[in-house]
This record gives C-alpha cells, structure tokens and sequence, in this order.
C-alpha cells in the first residue's frame, strides 16, 4: 500500500510468460575422495564422531522408551521421543559451518540438530568463552556436577556439559538447560546459538522468519536455520513465514541499508513423511519439494534438493546459502532428502511403509557409508573407527548415569519450592528500551504533524461540566498514537508491523502520520499473515527486540492461533525465564461489522497461562496501559474496542496527560463511587455500566459503584472485593460470548473470597452465546443499561414496580444451557 | 409413632433455652395436658405439656442444660419404639427451621413469557451468606423474617429491619438466676462462670444502650392524693381494696400515654417511628426466677380495677410458671418499680423498640415551699427513660408532668 509503486495497468496486462529456472536436484555428488583438500582429518574425525554421537544419543532414547533400559542400566522414560535415526548427516552438515551467532530453530525431531549444533558451535569457541558459559547456564549447575565427575580439559568436558544439559533436561531434571521445563521437544542452548526446538509441526518457521527480522534490523551477526520436515509445508504458517521473509517491500521500499531479503533458510529435512503421510505421492502436492521456492518469490528462494546422505553435499549447500543470505538475497530454501529409520516416534509401528523400504535406505545409511569413506581414505583404519564407536558411546553413557541418578540430578520439588514453574510465567521486568543503541527515526519527534494537530485539541473530554465533541478532543486513538510514537523514539529495537499499518494508519486510525516519524523497517505492512504477524514478533522478541504486531480485529486471533496461544504464551517459562517476551500484540474488538468481526476474545488469551491481557476503554487508560506494556518484558494482549476510538477522556480529571505516565497492569479502577452495589466491567461495557448506574440511582434510589477491570491477566482483586464487601451484591459485566467467559471465573473469584459478605450471588451479564447479529439488532446482543436493571430485579432485589423484559430466571439459564446457547 | 418434644421459642430473639426441671423421668406414662418440664429463658419460666400420651422414652437432657430452640428436648411413644433416629442438637448451634416444601411455580422456559419474581413475602427460606452473617452476629432469628430479596431470598435489609423492629428485650434488673457452674476459689477471689440467662440479660442490656439514644429524667409528685385514695379503696368489699400504688401509676400512666401518644411508640428504624392506639403496658414483676415482663393489653380500656385485677393474674401466672411467651409480649412502654427496695431514683433501661420505661421510686417525705407556706408532704419518685432519637426532653417532661399531675389528682383521674 503505497503511492510509490504505480500498478501500471498497460504492463500487468500485457501478453507474455513468466519462466521459472531449472531447480537443482542433488547437484552435488562429490565424495570424500574429492573433498580430502577441503576438510582437515580432524574435521573429517569430528563429522563422524558427530553423527556417532547423535546415532548413540537417539538409540539410548529408543532402547529406554523399548526396553526400559540402557546399557543394562534400567530407566523408566515416558517422555517423548521423536528420533532422527538416520537423519544425523543432515544435522551435522548442517551444523558444520555455523558458529554460535547463527541460530538455528528445531522441530519436535530435533535431537540431533540440537547436538549437532552445539558440537559445531563449541569447537568454534575458544576455553575461556566456553568456560564463561559453562558458568554462567543455571548458576553453574551442570558445569559442578561435570568437572565433578569428569577430568578432562575444557573442551572435551563442554562436549558432556552440553550432553549432559540435554540430556537432563529430556528427563525433566533441574539441572536440564530450562531446568526440565523445556523437555526433549522444546530443547535448546542459547549460547551455543541453538534456539528453541518446537513441538508444533512448522511453529519454528514464523518464529525463526522474526529473529531473522532482528538480524536484518539490529544488524547482527549470523544466518538463521528455520528447521521444518517435508510435512510442514502442509502448514500455512510456514508458507506465511516464507512469504514474509521474502516480502518485495525490502527490495522495493525499505530505506538503504536495509534492502534485501531477510537473512532465513527455510531447511526442509524431507524425510519422506510427515508422521505416517507421504507427503510426495499422498498428502502433498509438490511432487518435488524444491519446487515450492518457485512459487513464493522470484529468487525461486534459491531452492534446490540436496542429497542428504552425503554430509558433503549439506555442507557445500549450506556454504552457498549461507553467503546469499550474508548478501541480503535470502530466503533460501532447502529440500534436503533424508530417511529416519526409526518411526515417527517410538510407538509407531511403521504401519505405513514396508520392510523392503526400511531396508532399502538403512543399506545406504549415511553414518556407515562415511566410515567406509574414511578407512578407504586412510583417514583411520577399521580399528580406530570402531574404538571411536565404542568412545562415542562410554561417553554417551557416561553422561546418561548423571543425568538419571536423582542424587546427581534432581527434579524441581514443589512442594518445598513452590514457585520453581509460577516464577517464570512471567519475566515482571521494567525495561524502557531493548538496547542502547541510537534510534533510527525520519526526523525529530516534534516534527510529526498529528503531534503537532494534537496540541490545539483538549486534553480533557469534559469542559465546564460538558462533554466536548469528538473532533475537539484528543481521542483514544490519540492516546494510543502518543504512546506508540514516544516509544518509538526511545526504544531502538522497536518494531511495528501488521496490516494496513503504515500510510493507511490501521484500519481505525490509530498509525495515522505515524509514517512520518518511523522508517520502513521499523513500520511496515505484512501480508494478510496473522501467524507470521504474531509468529514474527516471538522470535523478533525472543532475539532480544520489542516488537508491536497488530491483528486487525480479534477475530483474527484464530488465524493466529498456535503463534498466540503456544508460542507467546509459552516462550517465557519453557526457557525456564532465559527469553524475555516483549510482544504487545494490539488487537480490535469490533462493532457493526456481525459475526466475524464483532467478537471480545479475552477470554481465551486469559485462559491460557503466560500471557497478560489488558483491555482499556478509556483515553487515559489506554495511553498509561500501553506505556507499561511497552516497557514491561511480557506479553501483553492489548484490546481497543473500535466503537470507542473517537472518545474523549471523561473520567480521569484533567484528561490525557501530555507526558509519559504509566498505569500498572493489573489495577481496576473505580470509575464511579457507590455504595449499594458494585458493577465490575470489562472493556466497552463500562459505558453501559454508567448509563445503568445513573438509572439506579435516579429511579430506584440505588448508588452502584462502577469499577473498570481494565486489565484480565494479572487482575488484582482488592479494589473489587472492597468495594463487595460494603455493598454486599456485584455485577459483573463485558461485551464477550457469557459461556466461558472470563467473567465468569471473576464471580468464582468473588463467591470464594468474599462468600460471606454476599447478599446475592454474583450476577454474570456476558453477551449472548449466538453469532453477533447485524448492528441494528447489537441491542439484544451486548449488554445494555437495562439489561442491569432486569438482572437486579431477578437474581438481587425487586425493583419496586419494575417489569424486566429479559429472563434472568434460573429456569432460563438451565434451558439455555441445556440447548447450548 | 414415636412424638419429638421440641424445645419451644419462646421469643422471637431466642436461639437457646435453658431447660428447668423435669416432672417425668424416662418410662414414665403421660397423658395429653401433663407437664413434662419446664423452660426458663433471661424473661421467663414456663412449663411444657404433652400433647400427646405415652411413655416419656428418652429424655436427652438433665436440668439447666442449654437446649437449642426447636431440636428435640425428649420423646414419647411407645415402650420398645425405635427412636435412634431422633438425636439431639449438637451442642450450641440452632436447627435449621424446618422449611415447608413449597410448590415452585414453573418459571417461563422463554423471553417472551416472563412472569414478575416471586413476591417477596414468598420465602424460599434461604439467606444470603451476608444476611446470615449479621444475623448471627446479633442474634436474630432469621427463619421467621420476611423476605426481599430476588428468588425468595432473605438478604441483609430484611435483618436490619428485624432488629430494629424486633430488639431483644431488655430486662431492668438482674434475675436471680441459679448459678449452676462450678466456681473457681482463690485466696480473695472466687471466678465463676456466668449462666446463660446471665449472658442473655447482659447482651441484651448491651444492646439496648448501645443501639439507643437513652437518657433519664427525674420527677417528685405529692403522693397525699393516691395514698388517700388508696386508703379509701381499702374500705371496699371487693377487689378495689388490693390495689397497689403500683396499679394506681399504671393506670395514671396509661391515661396520659392515651393524651401523649408520641411516647407510647416503637422506634421501628431511624428513618421510622411507629405510633400505637392501644396502650399495652409491660410491668415488671419479681419472682423468685428473677424479674419478668408481662403485658397488659389495652390498659387504655380497662378500668383502675380492672387493671389492678390484670396485673395480679400475670403476677400469678408469672411466679407459678404458666405464663404464655404472648402474654409477655407486645408491650409500648414499660413501667418498673423499685419503690418496694427503698430506692428513691434510678435510670431504667429501655427495651427496644419502645421509646420509654417509667421507674418507680420510693415514697418518702419532703418540704416545699408553697403559697400557703412550707409544705410537709409524701414525695413519690419517678424516673423516665426515653429515646431521645424519637422524643426530645421537653415533650417527654411534659408527659412525665403529666404522669405526675394524673398521680397528684388521681381522684379526678377515675
């Protein structure tokens, strides 16, 4: 969306064919013989004992989920354990060239990236680095328990460290690299460049797309590895990440110096299957993978299908890659064929492909084939390689003895530490900004022409007892504005993206002239990429950045599902606290526009843990909400309602400060004092709350008490239960579907706490459980002030000569129930 | 069918009685009109009768032990009758009125047939927690209270307006009531628990003053007209000659309640004050149990005879135990006299909701100068306690004036 490029008519009609290049397959077929003058015999030696150590890792994970021992040594594992056993060339090939600042993204089968990776990253360090970080992962933890029980020099005691944080950390230890939270399909290692694995099949593909932004940005060291199978490519996040990486934006539009592609391999380990489907042949329709590049950009992302067998064809494709994406011409893309030998995981039977198969490919098994390689090549004799064999695997179970021996590696215990898993939901941190550095703005502040429209505006929506009109007042959407510009010029890391955010200014607004003052790419459009919006912002934030997504409208948070839902949420604690998460994902409720666009989905962002949820619906609140959002490390769930961006302030005496103020999550505010009953709402019902009150109070002598929720997650409850226990009765009210609505769990919270000071039970008033009608019939949708009213007289207290017009009968509320509406 | 002797109510605030003694031991026959035991509340004494025959089969408690009101206090039936299903309350805690199953109309099954909540004198018989919480807290019997809130429910304003329209009653002195509790001795002292009649009359002499404006005013009247008169009546053949003093301030008092009817009041809430017609007059009478209230109904309407008959048959009723939990109630001003002990003045307490009590003092003699010179003379005493939230002290001396001037010319008076 931009004047910039003319969408010439003459030309996009115009005849002519559109060529695709001929996609490489399995180019590469040079063997070691080939290669001698390339590769030192210590690095030949290090391949091999590579892949040795990932076989020997993924065989002690499939003999203890088999036989329930390893080595003879027996362990009850029930964990999960997807292998990659004969996939390690890929991982090691993979690995060989990177260094600690590219950082690779895993899947759920990604024990050997992982070991791999480290390995790789740890030869590349120096004693001192890797004794800096040995100390400093978990306090220290498993360096002790290493230099405990082995002597050795300080690489080859990194190797266990690393082995051993793994491993503990697959068999939920406390000493495990997130201290067990993490598990064998989240795994990871930070400092060794090795960033979460991801147990959602292509949920590593937005991510790995967001840190690549960051690369690209922050102007960082290092490539980015988005690890996949052949069956993600049935995922649409991942073709939305594709897509994302190689928008035409950062050719055409971003300013110079940040032109170019982002810095991503898309790496498709295509092992044939995607769980039990066959992707080539059943489930897909490729037919070759490498084809899929053709179809996102004109680059074709460079896609070409590598022979994955041979650990030299990775590692000269990886070498190509890698330079194009250093050169700003990523993304690239890789199909690199593959076999596992074992199953999908250790219960499966294989019962989808055949013996004749299985056989087939463990003939060719890369790890034997290279051993060959090495004794015809006289890199070592037949004798050496087999001592290797039984080194790789003392080691292995040198470690594993550490990492099951409950003494050595203990478990968190909850009951005398409580809060070992509560203390990471959350990082809590006051933050102001991500980095030191300058920040790359269009031109000073001030200069902005809405700030400067914004000063002939009151501050204040009320003057001498009147409400202004709109166009005189600086309105919600200006709060926001002001929040979101301030911290554009204080933040360096922050960036903005979504769709129609730039030019456009949203679709309410709330950007307008922001353009002026942020750069493209720190501000810029997406394509209509929910998952890549959101997925983008985890790993921009999980790099080290701030990021501020926008979906549109809450509706579209089921587009976005797995990136809110299990990756924002979660990033946090499955890391054992070792990413921050500072995502402010903004997000409208609508009005008017009926059943799609029209929904409040607070509750489900507050059903799930690790996520904060705020929803302010007042100019006031919403800038000093959105100031500590943005300076908090957490996620935070921003809801605007759209039918409020015009308003001006009207509670808060004096308006919207000019200044930076915050208002701390978690806080209700008290909109209006009383002392009969206390109305608790959340968001846009506030104003059907007011009008309710002031019928109370005028017909019925009734003084209710308002009170703003303002934030869902984390809510503190004091105000309100104050406010009970003097009245004794409490609405709770919001414009979200009744059933499972949050509101209910608040009256929960209520009955539990202040039981005994209750006069009647808390009154639940949500929106009816229908699809949201068209807008003349919102009325019989949403709560109204009357409907406050007929709730009172039925569920607390007779209004004198007052006949409801809706049932709030228990006989209803069973019927309705009982038909699921 | 085996038969529950439930412990009675006797009053509206009572949660608790202390059983008397028993007149049937277990195994024994009754008949329908025996008596089985006796109750005695902070108020009163009074004896239960069968009202059914049969063998006294088990007796769950021994004299002065505490029975919740309502909950079994013995069961008669038939020898041999199985009643282990027939338990007591446990200790201090009240039974749950037993509710009558109410036939619940069927609500409307769609918005567009909705019917008016229940009215609000249908009670489902429940409180809301906070209703139930102040309740307790005050003693207030909440099974009996008219009900406001939604659903049937009985919610905090309907137990404000119980307790100020229904306050425990007050006693003016201290009963002597048996001190049944073990005392613990020391070398000066000796520590003793206090009884539950005890508790009661003290919480209830609490609550007056803590929930009342009180104050008192003392007068002198020249008794030389009521005493003659009184000598006069004794020269009558019939029940004119058993009139007392006391009789004589009752009916003195009625006659000017009829002409100040602001202090013959109940001060039902601050926002209201309700006034009477008929003047029922609580008297306090001494028994051997202690002090106990009884009520004149409509003294207005009776005679000085009449009213001196009254007050004898209560008396009675009240020193042999007959007396009825509705005979001593209803009252809308109190008269106590302390007369008899000597006691010149004193600052009754008021029982609550009524906004005054008269004390009676002594009879003595004074002096005051007159017209006519010095004057030797009978002084009685009174003494008025009223809200001052319902009376101020002008229009309560004028009535306490009046009370006097009545006394001073009484002969006028009947």
């Amino acid at each position: 969306m931009t004047k910039e490029l003319y969408l010439d008519p003459a030309q996009i009609r115009a005849r002519g064919t559109s060529a695709f290049k001929d996609i490489p397959l399995n180019n590469y077929q040079k063997k070691m013989k080939d290669v001698l003058g390339e590769f030192t015999s210590e690095e030949l030696i290090n391949i091999f004992f590579d892949m040795l150590t990932i076989r020997e890792f993924e065989t002690m994970m499939q003999d203890l989920r088999l036989t329930g021992k390893y080595c003879d040594m027996a362990y009850n594992y029930s964990g999960p354990a997807h292998l990659g056993i004969g996939q390690e060339s890929v991982a090691v090939g993979q690995a060989f060239l990177l260094d600690c600042n590219d950082a690779v993204f895993g899947t759920h089968r990604s024990h050997g990236e992982l070991i791999a990776k480290g390995f790789s990253a740890l030869r590349k360090l120096t004693d001192r680095e890797l004794e800096e970080i040995m100390e400093r992962s978990n306090g220290g933890a498993q360096y002790r328990v290493v230099k405990e029980h082995f002597s050795l020099d300080v690489r080859e005691t990194a190797k266990r460290f690393y082995l051993y944080g793994i491993m503990a950390e697959i068999f939920g230890r406390k000493n495990g690299f997130a201290e067990g939270l993490g598990n064998s399909m989240h795994a990871f290692f930070i400092p060794f460049g090795v960033y979460p694995n991801n147990a959602i099949v292509g949920g590593s593909a937005p991510i790995a797309t967001g840190a690549a932004l960051y690369k690209k940005n922050m102007r960082k060291k290092g490539i980015i590895v988005a690890n996949a199978g052949d069956g993600s490519l049935g995922c649409g996040p991942v073709w939305e990440s594709m897509n994302f990486a190689s928008m035409d934006q950062y050719k055409t539009l971003w300013e110079e110096g940040y032109k170019g592609g982002l810095p991503i391999l898309f790496n498709f380990n295509n092992n044939g299957y995607g769980m039990g489907g066959q992707t080539s042949g059943e489930t897909m329709a490729y037919g070759i993978l490498a084809r899929v590049g053709a179809g996102i950009n004109p680059d074709q992302m460079h896609a070409e299908r590598i022979d994955g067998f041979n650990v030299f064809a990775v590692i000269d494709a990886m070498k190509r890659k890698k330079k194009l994406l250093e050169e700003g011409k990523g993304p690239a893309l890789l199909d690199v064929i593959t076999y596992r030998f074992s199953g999908h995981s250790t219960s499966d039977a294989n019962p989808n492909r055949t013996q004749e198969e299985i056989n087939a490919w463990e003939a060719q098994d890369a790890i034997a084939d290279y051993e060959k390689q090495l004794v015809e090549n006289a890199v070592l004799t037949k004798e050496q390689a087999d001592s290797l064999r039984e080194e790789v695997r003392s080691l292995i179970f040198s470690v594993f003895k550490l990492a099951v021996d409950d003494s050595i590696s203990p478990r968190m215990d909850l009951l005398r530490e409580p809060d070992s898993i509560e203390k990471y939901m959350y990082s809590n941190r006051h933050m102001p900004k991500m980095a030191d550095t300058p920040v790359e703005v269009c031109a000073p502040k001030e200069e902005n022409p809405r700030l400067q429209r914004l000063k002939k505006k009151s501050r204040d929506g009320i003057k001498d007892g009147k409400e202004l009109p709109s166009s005189a007042v600086v309105q919600l959407r200006d709060a926001i504005f002001e929040s979101v510009l301030d911290k554009f010029y204080e933040d360096p890391t922050l960036v903005s993206f979504g769709e129609d955010l730039r030019i456009w200014g949203s679709a309410y607004g709330a950007y307008k002239d922001l353009d002026k003052s942020v750069p493209y790419h720190r501000l810029f459009n997406s394509g209509i990429s929910e998952s890549a919006i959101v997925g983008a912002s985890v790993g921009y934030a999980m790099m080290g950045g701030r990021a501020l997504p926008e979906l549109m409208y809450c509706d579209f948070l089921g587009r976005a599902g797995d990136e809110v839902l299990n990756q924002l949420a979660k990033w946090q604690s499955m890391t054992a606290g070792q990413v921050r998460m500072p995502v402010v994902l903004r997000m409208g409720v609508g009005a008017k526009y009926g059943a799609q666009h029209s929904q409040d989905w607070s509750s489900i962002c507050a059903h799930v843990p690790g996520l904060k949820v705020v929803f302010p619906v007042t100019p006031y609140d919403a800038k000093g909400l959105l100031n500590s959002a943005l300076s908090g490390t957490d996620p935070v769930i921003y809801l605007e309602s759209q039918s409020l961006y015009g308003i001006g302030e009207t509670f808060h005496k004096g308006g919207v400060p000019k200044d930076y103020y915050e208002i701390p999550i978690g806080e209700p505010d008290i909109k209006r004092r009383g002392s009969d009953l206390t109305i608790l709402t959340i968001g846009a019902t506030l104003y059907k709350a007011i009008e309710a009150a002031k019928l109370f109070e005028d017909q019925y002598g009734i003084s209710a008490e308002v009170i703003d929720a303002r934030s869902i997650v984390p809510f503190n409850f004091g105000p309100v239960q104050e406010s009970v226990k003097k009245t004794g009765r409490i609405i709770i009210a919001s414009d979200a579907c009744q059933k499972g609505s949050i509101i209910n769990d608040f009256a929960q919270n209520i009955c539990s706490s202040l039981f005994n000071y209750l006069d009647a039970p808390p009154v639940v008033l949500g929106a009816r459980n229908w699809i949201t009608p068209v807008y003349e019939l919102e009325d019989s949708f949403f709560p109204q002030a009357d409907w406050f009213l007929d709730a009172y007289h039925q569920k607390i207290q007779p209004l004198p000569g007052y006949t409801p017009k809706r049932s709030f009968s228990v006989a209803e509320m069973d019927r309705r129930n009982k038909a699921g509406v | 069918m085996a038969e529950v002797v439930n412990m009675p109510r006797l009053g509206l605030n009572e949660d608790a009685s202390v059983l008397g003694e028993w007149f049937v031991s277990e195994g024994d026959p009754v008949q329908n009109g025996d008596e089985l035991f006796s109750i005695e509340t902070d108020k009163s004494s009074m004896t239960v009768y069968s009202e059914t025959g049969g063998t006294v089969l088990k007796r769950f408690y021994e004299p002065y032990d505490v029975v919740p009101v309502m909950t079994p206090v013995c069961v008669i039936g038939n020898p041999g009758e199985d009643i282990s299903g027939i338990q007591p309350a446990k200790a201090g805690t009240e039974a749950e009125p037993v509710q009558e199953q109410r036939t619940v109309p069927v609500p409307p099954t769609t918005e567009a047939s909705i019917s008016a909540p229940a009215p609000a004198s249908q009670t489902g018989g429940f409180l809301s927690p906070r209703a139930r919480r102040l309740a307790e807290a005050n003693a207030v019997d909440a099974s009996l209270l008219t009900a406001s809130g939604a659903e049937g429910r009985v919610i905090e304003a309907d137990v404000i307006r119980a307790m100020e329209a229904f306050p425990v009653p007050a006693a003016q002195a201290a009963p002597s009531v048996p001190e049944a509790s073990a005392a613990v001795r020391t070398d000066d002292s000796r520590l003793e628990k206090t009884s539950p009649i005890r508790r009661a009359i003290a919480k209830n002499m609490v609550r007056s003053l803590s929930s009342t404006a009180q104050l008192t005013s003392h007068m002198t009247y020249n008794a030389s007209c009521i005493q003659r008169y009184r000598e006069w009546l004794k020269l009558s053949p019939g029940d004119e000659k058993n009139v007392t003093i006391t009789d004589m301030v009752l009916f003195a008092t009625a006659k000017a309640l009829q002409q100040f009817n602001y202090m013959n009041a109940h001060m039902v809430s601050d926002e209201e004050i309700k006034y009477f017609d008929d003047i029922n007059l609580g008297c306090a009478v001494d028994t051997e149990r202690g002090l106990m209230v009884p009520t004149i109904q409509k003294a207005q309407e009776l005679s000085l005879v009449e009213l001196s008959r009254r007050l004898k048959e209560l008396a009675a009723k009240c020193r042999d135990g007959s007396i009825r939990p509705e005979e001593m109630s209803g009252a809308t001003f109190t008269v106590s006299n302390l007369g008899g002990f000597g006691v010149t003045g004193f600052t009754p307490i008021l029982n609550p909701p009524q906004i005054g009590i008269l004390g009676i003092g002594t009879i003595d003699y004074a002096v005051k100068k007159t017209n006519e010179g010095i004057l030797y003379y009978p002084a009685g005493h009174l003494s008025l306690t009223y809200d001052h939230r319902a009376v101020d002290g002008a229009p309560s001396s004028k009535f306490l004036q009046a009370v006097c001037k009545n006394l001073e010319q009484f002969d006028q008076l009947v």
